[in-house]
């Protein structure tokens, strides 16, 4: 018997029983449209981790931070140990190779700030100038403080989208005057829309003044929170980090064999610790969509043995009129694994629909792999495959005078 | 064509072994129209079985058309059921959700050859049902279904046509359509055998062997068959 006609015969018992068949697909579409969303999310979480990085300049960036063990997110002033100063920041630029800049941050958080009646707190950044180069903050309207207010340490602000809503409403902030910590700032610019960072904190709620103005006149501390290093685009990052570990270990007098008491992070290792979890447990998921898919195989197998034994004179009928044992065998795994890749399409199509729905309810962008589909459409016929082995097997070994009698 | 020695065949049911055919042997020549008679359990559905390759004798040689058959697998069973034999069965076996047409069609798929189409309508011209190709069978009556059943056999235009209480499920009038059929087809130079309890339908054919306890005890021209009664007890006028 030819291949096409073996499909044809098979395509008929399907269509014979839709309500059988339906439940057949049912089984691997389920499990096929959750391990198709699962991944989507999956690699939608961790692209927008990726965009957000690149978005910022971290692949070209080393940042140290203060203390030595990881620490997610970013720690004020307040909170972080006092090792890291702007002497550090200076030594930066002349003993590291390929530096092109070198950025010092402040950060205090759930400082108070108000304008007239209304009151918020928000976070508080005390930036140099070269950070805008090495993490644009865009601005909206108005203009960022330059080398001058930082020369001067003026008492100038740029606001995020948030805390200028939070404080202003509708109104117009620029030329205003709030009051950060009881201290009297001009705002000068509004930042951009900007969403989340990598680590996931609001870059829309926040202040940004110049670094001298904070440490100065606002915060009363000279230690940094961040120290930020832009390398030459092509350079070497990596080896960046080992100098710059290795200057600041002299700087600090760190002893051989002592644990260093700042910590430095690069893109790779952020991305690491960025989307571990997510990663963990997208594979958690996966594993369980796959046992789902595992059971939908076993449900094919059952209803297949159903159908074999329903059909028991067919298959006689058959037999009698000249088909040979692999011709039987062949219908049924056949029949099988048509309805399971079948169920697999339509559980992918399900599942890149339910992707895209709930990436837009989290707002991460959705990943569709289409190798991993079409390896999921693959995967629910080999399935089908292996499950309707056993059935077929029974139909095959039916003795062909038995099976006329049914 | 048909050429049977000392053939045998034994069930096993449990530890008990029930000998169906016990050692017969028998010839049927190309082009006749021969009937298998005996009452139930005298093994005529058994004969009939082995005779068409469904199932393989115990002991004995049967030679189909010139080649001996008893010794051969399942495969090459399966090859000689799809090209040397048609079947019709007493509960017509159609596939219930196939066309007429497409169930005409069903031994050509289980062959590597063209024009299946052309083919099935054909057959199904030949038994007078051209009009009913995609008529379901729940569509059509007991004897056009028995019909349709006949094309399927024919439609692979073998050496013999077998059939197994064609009658059994029809009324008078259908089976009188049937036989005709059957007749018409013998006129034409088809080898059939007919398995039937029924004297009236064995009548039809042009010789008849009896069968009892599994052996071939009488063969007898039509003009001889007893009525009903004697056949169901199963001995001689």
């Amino acid at each position: 018997m030819k291949t096409i006609g073996a499909v044809r015969v098979s395509l008929k018992g399907l269509t014979a029983n839709t309500l059988r068949t339906f439940f057949m697909m049912l089984g691997v579409l389920v499990g096929i449209a959750a391990l198709t969303v699962i991944i989507s999310v999956g690699q939608g979480a961790k692209l927008q981790v990726m965009q957000r990085m690149e978005k910022m300049g971290a692949f070209s960036a080393v940042m140290v931070v203060p203390g030595g063990g990881v620490t997610r997110g970013m720690g004020g002033v307040d909170s972080s140990p006092a090792t890291l100063t702007a002497e550090d920041a200076q030594a930066m630029r002349t003993e590291v190779p390929n530096v092109t800049d070198v950025a010092m941050v402040q950060i205090k958080r759930d400082v108070p700030v108000k304008f007239g009646g209304q009151s918020t707190t928000t976070v508080v950044w005390g930036v140099t100038p070269s950070h805008q180069k090495i993490r644009p903050a865009p601005v909206a309207r108005g203009e960022f403080f330059g080398p001058e207010e930082q020369a001067s340490a003026a008492r100038v602000a740029v606001l995020g989208p948030d805390t200028a809503a939070a404080l202003f409403g509708d109104g117009d902030p620029l030329e205003e005057t709030i009051r950060i910590d009881n201290a009297p700032f001009k705002v000068i610019g509004l930042l951009k829309r900007q969403g989340a960072s990598p680590g996931g904190g609001n870059l829309d709620d926040r202040i940004l003044i110049p670094q001298s103005t904070a440490a100065r006149r606002l915060f009363n501390v000279t230690h940094l929170s961040q120290l930020v290093i832009q390398v030459k685009a092509n350079g070497d990052v990596a080896a960046a980090a080992e100098r710059v570990k290795a200057v600041l270990r002299e700087r600090h007098h760190i002893a051989p064999g002592m644990p260093d008491d700042f910590s430095v992070r690069i893109a790779e290792q952020m991305l690491g610790v960025l989307t571990g979890t997510s990663q963990t447990l997208t594979i958690f998921l996966s594993i369980v969509a796959g046992l789902s898919l595992l059971v939908g195989g076993f449900i094919v197998m059952n209803i297949m043995l159903i159908s074999v034994s329903e059909r028991t004179r067919e298959i006689g009928l058959r037999r009698a009129v000249g088909a040979r044992r692999r011709d039987i065998l062949l219908q049924f795994v056949l029949e099988a694994g048509v309805v399971t890749a079948a169920g697999g399409l339509v559980g992918v199509l399900l599942g890149v629909a339910g992707a895209l729905v709930a990436s837009r309810l989290v707002g991460w962008p959705a990943a569709i792999s289409w190798p991993a589909i079409v390896g999921a459409v693959f995967f629910a016929g080999i399935v089908g495959l292996v499950f309707g082995v056993q059935p077929a097997r029974k139909a095959a070994a039916l003795h062909p005078v038995q099976a006329l009698r049914g | 064509m048909i050429r049977m020695d000392g053939i045998q065949k034994t069930y096993r049911v449990g530890d008990v072994e029930v000998p169906a055919v016990r050692g017969i042997s028998l010839r049927i020549g190309k082009g006749e129209f021969v009937a298998i008679m005996g009452p139930s359990g005298c093994g005529k559905s058994t004969l009939m079985n082995l005779m068409g390759c469904l199932d393989t004798p115990d002991g004995g040689s049967y030679l189909l058309d010139g080649k001996e058959v008893a010794g051969l697998d399942d495969d090459a069973l399966s090859a000689i059921r799809n090209r040397k034999i048609g079947f019709v069965f007493q509960s017509f076996n159609l596939l219930p959700r196939a066309t007429a047409l497409e169930n005409v069609e069903l031994p050509l798929i289980y062959r590597d050859e063209g024009g299946i189409k052309a083919k099935a309508s054909a057959a199904l011209a030949s038994v007078g049902l051209a009009d009913r190709a995609h008529h379901k069978p729940t569509e059509l009556s007991g004897g056009q279904q028995q019909r349709v059943a006949i094309a399927r056999a024919l439609v692979t235009d073998p050496a013999i046509l077998m059939a197994d209480e064609p009658t059994g499920n029809l009324d008078t009038k259908a089976s009188e359509e049937v036989m005709a059929l059957f007749r018409d087809l013998h006129r034409q130079g088809r080898t059939i055998v007919l398995v039937t309890h029924e004297p009236d339908i064995a009548r039809h054919a042009g010789r008849i062997i009896h069968l009892k306890d599994g052996q071939l005890v009488w063969e007898s021209r039509p003009d001889e068959v007893p009525d009903r009664a004697a056949v169901v007890a199963g001995g001689r006028p």
